[in-house]
């Protein structure tokens, strides 16, 4: 019998040997998974590695509106990870090193989406492609393909290095230092299964910039990050690099500490390397919620840390391939496909005018443009992606980039061929005005596939790109420019930290039922490679932010002062004042009254974090304990205001308070009697609600409680900036995993009883 | 290998399905419909979830996720219509699984004609199915699939039309999947093309 024609067959002359190798060897893993010779963990732990993630409901449960459902997969009882059954749907994330990508890739990306996907591309906020609906037994031949155009997905999750991100504008941006392209692309190529990165407790996210002022590189939310600077050395200019550590967003978000001010070239990636294996080294490894290199920063402090990583240096024995790429670094300079013409002053079609206003910027090289492909949501079909690696072939060649706003771009576009772009992009559905306006909105997937995810994300920004696209043009111009940011949980893949306007979603129990939230993050900042990061101003039912969005830009509108930028306009306002704008808005109409409010966004089913009821006698209880929570939210809030006021010592101890009286409120639920004393109250709650485990989140378990925890043990102490503002991060968190507590604590009683008509406010204050 | 064997070893391929003239089928108005049938389990196999994609065009609109395929509101090409993307079934002959396609679209499609959220107002067209492999290692576009696939196709649809005075047009050209449109100038049911595409077995 002749041998079925396979991808491994027919692409074995055009995959590298080494991913060959290592596509046969997870195929392998996967046979041995089968056969009941590898563990569940270490198996979920190699395919992350490889990029294979898990997506909601592979734990073979569902929640149909009706109540949970059991998904039937023919499993057998065979699974992919812990809780993680193995026919259960995933996600495949594909590592873009820098976003660059050639038409051959995409065409690649458009064939995998249709036969293994749902046939859409999904654009990541870290330059990344993801696939969603994916099942592993496709994916060795998916990631064969994917070789077979030079594409790994190798440590595109897990404890690694994750992919390596940079400026889409490097090498054609009009104030860049440098292009950062040919030292991301040797960080990525030396990084990349290096043994000094294969021990990491949690992963570890590099980016590089081009300069300091824009956004682009996002270098202060990473875990490194690079800023290109030259120095004039004995009258010769040289390349280097401002360095950035221990940055990044996740639950508690960090500004990256300054590590150096010039990083010769040279030193790039034995520096990188040597940081890989202090962190490796003294990085947690147990507890996943301290174990980001951000803690490792914080803990030993920055001078301390750069104490070791050059001491480290010091050991390391010399690798040629730290300065190989350094000597083409000039050669790597992309050409355009076609010499520039003068513009013709040809006629260009309805809308081009506009989208070229926000859709083109201007190459320092004369004559060109980057053309930006807006995507909604990060979204593209396959006939679209198609369509798209056929235009990039006819304009500009091998220089697209995907960028983490969650868009494309065609670089070295011809001024004279913008015309007849737009009517090539437009025809393939692909030309929508309002790339980097408030209408370009980033959104993590959230409850559409996340298995983390609380609120739907996609859903509330794909309603808002909506409600601003009717605006389209005619918007105020200090509101086009703001940016709009929503992820479907804290962790904040989203980014709303560093958006103008930023939402998170939350859960609210009201009446005994769920009702969808989501946080209004203010005063993030975008521009300076995320320079400042929100905070939340106050928790809004989804179906109401929309009307927060009107207010909020209305009154920007009508009381900025002169060319004050939204930032300086919020932080002057005070959140006190943005708070109470938008208190009416906390309320939620009874479940009778508009059931609409109880479900969210594009998801008719009513909302849940889970089966859930109340009844009467519970009910009392809850509602003490909702009390109690509420004023807990106020006293977060108020510890932002000394914040702001910088009283850092007030807005520890509010903090601090915050979570006491969120605690007190669930103790409350089995223990009336509990007392102000602190100590009492920590006592009381790791007994009821830690060590029972009570208190402990699906995937994050106890870390919120260890919040707690920490503060209480430490003593009184002059506080810094940075130490209070972690601390209110912190008690919100502990705050939304009260409120994730206190509903499971409902779930266990009755079933909802309609309520009369009435209007309920989650946090009234 | 032979052709034969080739094309009944092919198991990934969407059918698809076009609405009326002067039809329109808003994807919004199918999440719930989706939904339900979830709940219902009103279609063969297991159904997942449904992933909204209204914003999107030339593609899938909004999709109905199962194990084994996935049903879409799709208006991939220009088209509007139906498509159920075949993912994983058992071995046996490449025609029963095209029928068997055929009748879960067309069930879909009978179901939301009677869908009260879409008041009546849509209706499909049960003598037009494009059939297109979705599998490029075994079907890459070209002559080579078309003499592969096409027999079968003929096959399929010589029972669901047994007059045969059909037209079958193929789209090898196009960079996206080759194409097998089979187009009969009489108007038929959904109801009739599932009754055809069950009624005779396979030999």
């Amino acid at each position: 019998m002749k041998d079925k024609l396979s991808w491994k067959q027919v692409l074995a002359e055009r995959m590298p040997t080494d991913l060959a190798e290592e596509i046969e060897t997870f195929e392998s893993q996967i046979a041995l998974r089968r056969q009941g010779k590898i563990g569940e963990k270490v198996f979920a732990e190699t395919r992350l590695r490889r990029g294979v993630y898990g997506q909601r409901y592979d734990n073979g449960q569902r929640n149909d509106g009706t109540g949970a459902k059991a998904l039937e997969f023919p499993s057998n009882g065979l699974t992919k990870g812990p809780d993680t059954v193995w026919d259960a749907p995933g996600m495949m994330r594909i590592k873009i090193p820098f976003g660059g990508l050639t038409p051959d890739q995409m065409d690649v990306l458009a064939d995998l989406a249709e036969e293994y996907s749902d046939e859409v591309c999904h654009i990541t906020t870290r330059q990344d492609v993801q696939l969603h609906y994916v099942h592993i037994d496709d994916t060795p031949d998916l990631m064969r393909r994917l070789a077979g155009v030079g594409i790994t997905t190798r440590e595109a999750c897990g404890n690694a290095v994750r992919n390596v991100t940079a400026c889409p504008l490097s090498g054609v941006c009009r104030d860049e230092t440098f292009d950062v392209t040919p030292h991301a692309k040797a960080c990525m190529r030396f990084l990349l299964g290096h043994p000094d990165t294969q021990d990491f407790g949690r992963k570890f996210k590099v980016a590089f910039s081009g300069c300091s002022e824009h956004a682009c590189g996002l270098v202060s939310m990473h875990d490194l990050g690079f800023i290109a600077k030259t120095r004039v050395v004995n009258g010769i200019e040289r390349r280097g690099f401002e360095t950035y550590v221990g940055g990044g967003l996740g639950a508690v978000p960090h500004q990256a500490k300054l590590f150096d001010t010039f990083l010769p070239e040279a030193e790039l990636l034995p520096i990188a390397q040597s940081m890989a294996r202090v962190f490796a080294r003294l990085g947690e490894k147990k507890n996943r919620a301290r174990a980001r290199i951000k803690f490792l920063v914080a803990q030993l402090g920055i001078e301390e840390f750069k104490r070791l990583v050059l001491k480290e240096r010091l050991m390391l024995s010399p690798d040629p391939r730290w300065t190989a790429h350094l000597a083409s670094v000039d050669e790597l300079i992309e050409t355009p496909l076609k010499p520039a013409p003068p513009l013709a002053g040809d006629a260009v079609p309805d809308g081009f005018e506009r989208w070229r206003r926000t859709n083109a910027y201007r190459q320092r090289q004369s004559g060109y443009a980057v053309a930006t492909i807006a995507l909604p949501l990060g979204d593209l079909t396959a006939r679209q992606m198609r369509t798209l690696a056929d235009i990039a072939r006819r304009y500009v060649g091998d220089t697209v980039r995907t960028t983490v706003e969650q868009n494309i771009v065609l670089r070295w576009v011809r001024e004279a061929d913008l015309a007849e772009l737009y009517r090539d992009l437009s025809a393939a559905g692909l030309g929508a005005a309002g790339a980097g306006t408030i209408a370009d909105i980033t959104a993590c997937p959230g409850t559409d596939t996340c298995k983390l995810g609380i609120a739907s994300s996609r859903g509330l920004a794909a309603q808002l790109q909506t409600t601003l696209s009717v605006h389209d043009g005619d918007l105020d111009p200090g509101i086009e420019g703001l940016r709009i940011k929503t992820s479907g949980c804290f962790n904040s893949c989203g980014q709303h930290h560093i958006a103008d306007l930023g939402f998170y979603g939350v859960s609210r129990t009201i009446d005994g039922y769920n009702v969808p939230h989501f946080q209004v993050v203010l005063g993030g900042q975008w521009v300076q490679n995320a320079g400042a990061y929100g905070l939340a101003v106050v928790a809004i039912p989804s179906k109401r932010i929309p009307e927060a969005i009107r207010r909020i830009t209305d009154m920007f509108v009508k009381e900025r002062r002169s060319e004050e930028s939204f930032q300086a306009f919020t932080e002057r306002l005070g959140k006190r004042a943005l708070r109470e704008m938008l208190a009416d808005l906390t309320s939620v109409p009874s479940h009778e009254q508009d059931p609409a409010y109880y479900s969210d966004w594009g998801d008719p089913r009513e909302f849940t974090l889970g089966d859930m009821g109340v009844g009467e006698c519970a009910g009392e209880i809850v509602s003490l304990t909702e009390f109690d929570l509420a004023a807990a939210e106020a006293q977060v809030f108020e510890a932002q205001i000394e914040l702001e006021s910088e009283h850092y010592d007030n807005a520890d101890e509010l903090a601090y308070k915050a979570m006491l009286l969120a605690a007190k409120g669930l103790i409350k639920t089995e223990f009336i009697d509990i007392t102000d004393d602190p100590g009492q109250i920590v006592s009381e709650f790791k007994k009821r609600f830690f060590d029972t485990q009570l208190f402990f989140d699906k995937y994050a378990g106890g870390k919120f409680a260890m919040y707690l925890f920490r503060r209480h043990k430490t003593s009184a102490q002059a506080t810094t900036a940075e130490a209070a503002r972690q601390l209110i991060e912190e008690a919100q968190l502990f705050l939304e995993a009260s409120h994730a507590c206190q509903a499971r604590l409902a779930a266990r009683s009755v079933p909802p009883v309609p309520s009369a008509p009435s209007t309920k406010t989650a946090s009234p204050q | 290998m032979k052709m034969g064997q080739a094309a009944d070893e092919l198991h990934r391929f969407g059918v698809k399905i076009f609405v009326g003239p002067d039809v329109e089928l808003d994807g919004r108005a199918c999440i719930p419909i989706f939904h339900r049938w979830i709940q219902t389990k009103a279609l063969d196999g297991l159904l997942i979830d449904v992933a909204d994609y209204t914003h999107l065009v030339n593609g899938p609109k909004v999709v109905l996720v199962g194990h084994e395929g996935n049903l879409s509101v799709d208006d991939g090409g220009g088209r509007l219509g139906l498509m159920y993307t075949l993912k994983r079934a058992p071995a046996g002959l490449l025609a029963d699984r095209l029928l068997g396609v055929v009748r879960t679209v067309a069930t879909a499609g009978q179901l939301l004609e009677s869908a009260a959220e879409l008041g009546g107002r849509v209706t499909f067209l049960g003598n037009e199915l494009a059939f297109m492999p979705n599998d490029r290692l075994l079907a890459p576009s070209g002559q080579v699939s078309d003499e592969m696939t096409r027999p079968t196709i003929r096959t399929v649809a010589n029972r669901l039309f047994p007059d045969h005075s059909y037209g079958l047009s193929v789209d090898a050209v196009s960079r996206n999947s080759i194409t097998f449109t089979v187009t009969h100038p009489d108007p038929l049911s959904t109801a009739t093309l599932i009754e055809r595409a069950s009624s005779q077995p396979s030999s």
